[in-house]
């Protein structure tokens, strides 16, 4: 009896305990483990979608078949429905992807999804797909976050009606660090930056029913291989050519061979760049839009460079830019830097390209070339050496400056020339002021001819100029405040970004002027000094502070006296602002000459 | 047929019902039939509410509001929200993608009964709608056995029909693990206050199997041995209290030893976790995704209260999910003193961590997890002896539960 209710009540229990946990367990692993993992592919990929293999791999979204030996997919209710390649591209593999598209129905689009680091979802990945908007056909690109939104790098605007019922072929040409996106066999846009690097490759549909085939993915020497026919210049005749007549409308140019440091009127704003012979050079031969901005004002101008590439390929020209210090809201005309195209269209507010088309040139060497944009007002022509590459290309941008631009390449520039289209010139020197664009960092800055700032708390006040570069002279003069003795001011240069002192190297007066001192910030903005000189100067008069910037050194002179020489330089390249300790200090007569 | 016949025929049907009638309103049988009663009635309202909704309102439609099985509504309505990882982890097995959510964070006791009764029966969602309902039967079954044990047999009926009316209490029927988790919760409070050990740890470890909080079976029923041998919190401070603990180590120790078998369905799934995803928690490491952030009650408390009151009440511009989950949250803050004083404090411990829990990283659904705070419902049913609360809470908790049902189907976010 007693192990009867023993049995029941304790044994029986433990044997059901026992059975069930060895039944959950087997459970677990053979009937709620993942399903089983797909084989995965490689590269060289090709599929024609002869078999229904690739509905077996992962999906996010989307109602996906074969018919008629073509993927298709055939929701039109969902965004972003898409199938991935069980495939592991490593990050630094370049690599090319492409794919037949055909409209089957629906309002948006599919595309292409690549660098797709979730191997089973959109997230961190890239995307270039077709849509319409506005009864208008376009390709938009961009990325996935890690929140899965997309968030766009640009979009361009195609001369094909929406909804065609033709077979288009897609393409992405995937670098290290940045890809370009083909359509039909030519580049559209590039070097457009990547956010996430290796992973996998599919197919995406947005709202719409689209017929994939001929998937394609397959190694990538970096280098543009399109196959693309021969350019075939167009000659320049009478009933092609614009009606913009250049050479009786110059109001600017520039053989760049009488540039002195006090009269510069090129604003460089990213790169390197130095007057050298008669020419003006980009020397940093890695970096993409690196421009030089010129500043006159000339609402409504034709451009013409001549440029000869040193080392690399991606010179260009800017124009219509809104700002002579910034691409931004600015058009683009250049080389792409690794294949043999020209490419054109036009940066947004926030700095982002939208292509407006591309074509093949001869590959430049390291010849001259001319290359003219002949702006009718509405729209823009291209040539280069006197073939017309494009015609009636929609302008967007309209603002009044011009420029220069290179993308991973040493580029000089021998003459440059500015017409106008309509007589509306501003001729008048543009106050030097403005070619900068001056942004507070802490304090209260007033900007104009006089610069101040008026907060007088005992701790650095910054101010970004906006202006970046290597090799510079830099001078202002400064008005410290009478009666504190622990005042100062000076100069800031090297810095990270333009609203960033970190890394950034700083001059300044110190103790009311009885003092020089000179130091680092590092990464995490922390100062370190580096020396320090007494003055014997009157204070209580303004005093000009300039410093010659050199590649690896850089001098120190106060009222034209130099002061210090060869100071070490920790970084090569970086935004310069202004810098005053307590306040109110003013600052005047900033200049700065490129090149030493 | 004649006249005389026919009459004998109802007459002898009519004395077949009167005795059915008699046998089943006899005390000893009341234990399965209460919890039949209140099962029927209850789930009767909701199926037709859940029938009616969805073929009278449109309800919401797009990407990411699913229809397991559009061509019939009785069964598709009961697959809403969480249901799809559930059908997840039936139909493809357990998958986690870090920073997505992912059915990791759901418990394999209840979508493992229904895989094996789909693979018998063909049918997925029927198998679910099943388990769930055959579970939430057994649940009502120990409630009311508990409920009559700790209490009368009375408020064992009051409460068992006050859980199952409760305005969230569709969710026992929804392709959700509630059912099986109150059942296994409950039948191991049952067995321990009976001081079957053995029992009250093999339903603890079906519980710690079913959801992350059934490892809180673990402490109560050791807090159950530990009172069964004289010592609680409430003695603390006495000497034979500790005499008897240590006393009952002595004497009890196998029936210690047992208990400690309950945390082994939370390891088996730990283990399966580590080798397919080599994240032993990846059942907490998904909770991000669901926007959930350690920050503890008070502060979840703050923050949710604040944005309550920030809305428009007169408009309506108010965060609803807000007051839906806070009000029950806090009428069990408000009952622990009473369920302590009352039960012991194995209830109100597992009361309170039931609430407490959920609600370290937001109030997000805890009108749902309420549902299955039995000692709560227990407590109801001794207060529903005041006719006036009784017919309180019937009318409201069953008006509630018809909307907040056809709410649920039509994919409006409850719980």
């Amino acid at each position: 009896m007693g192990f009867i209710i023993m049995f029941r009540r304790t044994i029986l229990p433990l044997l059901l305990a026992l059975i069930f946990l060895a039944v959950f367990n087997v459970g677990l692993y053979t009937q709620l483990a993942g399903s089983p993992r797909i084989s995965t592919v490689t590269l060289p990929y090709f599929n024609d979608f002869s078999d229904p293999e690739i509905l077996d791999f992962p999906r996010f979204g989307g109602d996906w078949d074969i018919r008629d030996e073509q993927l298709v997919q055939i929701s039109t209710s969902g965004f972003d429905l898409g199938i991935l390649l069980p495939m592991e591209i490593p990050a630094e593999q370049s690599y090319q992807a492409s794919v037949d598209l055909r409209y089957l129905g629906g309002s948006m689009g599919g595309g292409i999804i690549f660098n797709a680091n979730n191997a089973q979802t959109r997230q961190r990945s890239h995307m270039a797909r077709f849509n319409i908007d506005n009864n208008q056909l376009y390709i938009i690109y961009g990325y996935f976050g890690d929140d899965s939104d997309f968030r766009g790098q640009g979009s361009i605007s195609l001369d094909i009606p929406p909804n065609t019922p033709e077979t288009m072929r897609l393409g992405v040409l995937v670098g290290t660090e940045n890809y370009r996106i083909v359509l039909n066999d030519a580049i559209i846009t590039d070097d457009i930056g990547l956010q996430y690097y290796g992973g996998t490759v599919g197919m995406i549909t947005s709202a719409s029913q689209v017929a994939f085939d001929n998937l394609r993915v397959e190694a990538w020497s970096g280098q543009a291989d399109i196959t693309a026919p021969s350019p075939t210049p167009v000659p320049v005749t009478e009933n092609n050519l614009p009606d913009v007549a250049l050479s009786e409308n110059t109001v600017f140019g520039d053989s760049f061979d009488n540039i002195g440091d006090g009269d510069n009127p090129w604003v460089a704003f990213s790169g390197n760049w130095i007057f050298e012979d008669g020419g003006f050079i980009q020397t940093q031969a890695e970096g993409f839009d690196l421009g030089a901005g010129y500043n006159q004002l000339v609402s409504n101008h034709s451009v013409q460079v001549t440029l000869t590439h040193i080392a690399g390929q991606g010179g260009g020209v800017l124009f219509n830019m809104a700002e002579p210090n910034s691409q931004r809201r600015a058009h683009m005309v250049r080389y792409v830097h690794d294949a043999d195209f020209l490419t054109w269209g036009y940066f947004n507010e926030d700095g982002q390209f939208t292509g407006q088309g591309s074509a093949p040139v001869p590959t430049p060497d390291n010849m001259p070339h001319t290359l003219t944009i002949r702006n009718t007002g509405d729209a823009y022509f291209i040539d280069l050496d006197g073939s017309i590459l494009a015609e009636n290309v929609p302008v967007v941008m309209r603002g009044g400056y011009a420029g220069l631009v290179t993308a991973q390449s040493h580029v000089r520039f021998d003459d440059f020339r500015l017409f106008t289209i309509d007589g509306v010139v501003d001729t008048s020197p543009q106050p030097e002021a403005n070619i900068n664009q001056f942004e507070a960092v802490n304090g209260t800055w007033a900007f104009g001819e006089e610069i101040t700032q008026s907060d007088s708390d005992t701790t650095d006040y910054i101010a970004g100029t906006g202006i970046a570069g290597e090799t510079y002279r830099i001078s202002v003069t400064i008005d410290l405040p009478d009666g504190l003795d622990d005042a100062g001011a000076g100069i800031i240069f090297h810095m990270a970004g333009r609203d960033d002192h970190a890394n950034g190297q700083m001059v300044r007066f110190s103790n009311g002027g009885q003092e020089l001192f000179w130091g680092t910030y590092d990464e995490n903005r922390q100062f370190t000094g580096a020396g320090s000189t007494p003055l014997g100067i009157d204070m209580q008069v303004p005093n000009t502070l300039t410093l010659t910037v050199r590649a690896e050194t850089y001098d120190i002179a106060i009222n034209d006296e130099t002061i210090v020489q060869d100071i070490p330089v920790d970084s090569r390249f970086g935004w310069v602002g202004l810098l005053a300790f307590r306040g109110p200090v003013s600052f005047t007569n900033f200049t700065l000459g490129l090149g030493n | 047929m004649q006249a005389n016949q026919v009459h004998d025929n109802m007459t002898a049907n009519t004395n077949r019902i009167s005795r059915f009638g008699n046998w089943i309103a006899q005390p000893q049988h009341r234990w399965w039939v209460y919890p039949l009663f209140a099962f029927i009635i209850t789930r009767t309202i909701i199926f037709l509410a859940a029938y009616l909704t969805e073929i009278a309102f449109p309800g919401m439609s797009g990407e990411g509001y699913y229809h397991v099985n559009p061509n019939n509504i009785w069964l598709d309505v009961w697959a809403r929200w969480d249901s799809g990882f559930y059908l997840s982890i039936i139909n493809t097995g357990y998958e986690y993608t870090i920073g997505l959510q992912s059915n990791v964070a759901f418990f394999p006791l209840y979508p493992l009964l229904v895989k094996w009764l789909s693979d018998i029966l063909g049918n997925v969602l029927l198998a679910g709608i099943i388990v769930s309902n055959a579970l939430l039967y057994g649940s009502l079954i120990f409630l009311y056995r508990l409920t009559e044990h700790e209490l009368d047999s009375e408020s064992a009926e009051r409460a068992v029909f006050y859980i199952a009316a409760f305005p969230t209490a569709f969710f026992f029927s929804a392709i959700y693990t509630e059912s099986t988790f109150l059942f296994f919760s409950i039948g191991a409070m049952y067995f321990a206050r009976k001081g079957q050990w053995a029992w009250a740890s093999l339903m603890g470890l079906m519980c710690g199997s079913s959801r992350i909080v059934g490892v809180l079976s673990f402490g109560i029923i050791g807090m159950e041995w530990l009172r069964y041998h004289g010592w609680t919190f409430s003695t603390i401070h006495k000497r034979e209290a500790w005499a008897n603990m240590f006393k009952g180590i002595r004497s009890d120790w196998g029936n210690l030893a047992i208990i400690f078998i309950v945390p082994l369905g939370l390891l088996s799934y730990m283990l399966f976790l580590n080798q397919q995803f080599a994240d032993p928690i990846a059942f907490s490491s998904v909770q991000s995704a669901w926007g959930r952030e350690m920050i503890g009650p008070i502060a979840v408390l703050m923050r949710d209260v604040r944005l309550l009151l920030s809305g428009d009440f007169l408009r309506g511009d108010i965060w609803y999910h807000i007051a839906l989950d806070l009000v029950p949250t806090f009428v069990v803050f408000a009952s622990l003193w009473w369920m302590w004083r009352r039960f012991g404090e194995s209830y109100a411990v597992l009361a309170a961590l039931s609430v407490l829990i959920p609600l370290s990283s937001g109030s997000q659904s805890l009108s749902r997890y309420v549902l299955v705070i039995f000692p709560f419902f227990m407590m109801l049913g001794y207060f529903g002896r005041y006719r006036w609360l009784d017919r309180i809470l019937t009318l409201t908790f069953s008006i509630f539960l018809g909307i907040f049902t056809g709410l649920f189907v039509n994919w409006i976010f409850i719980a």
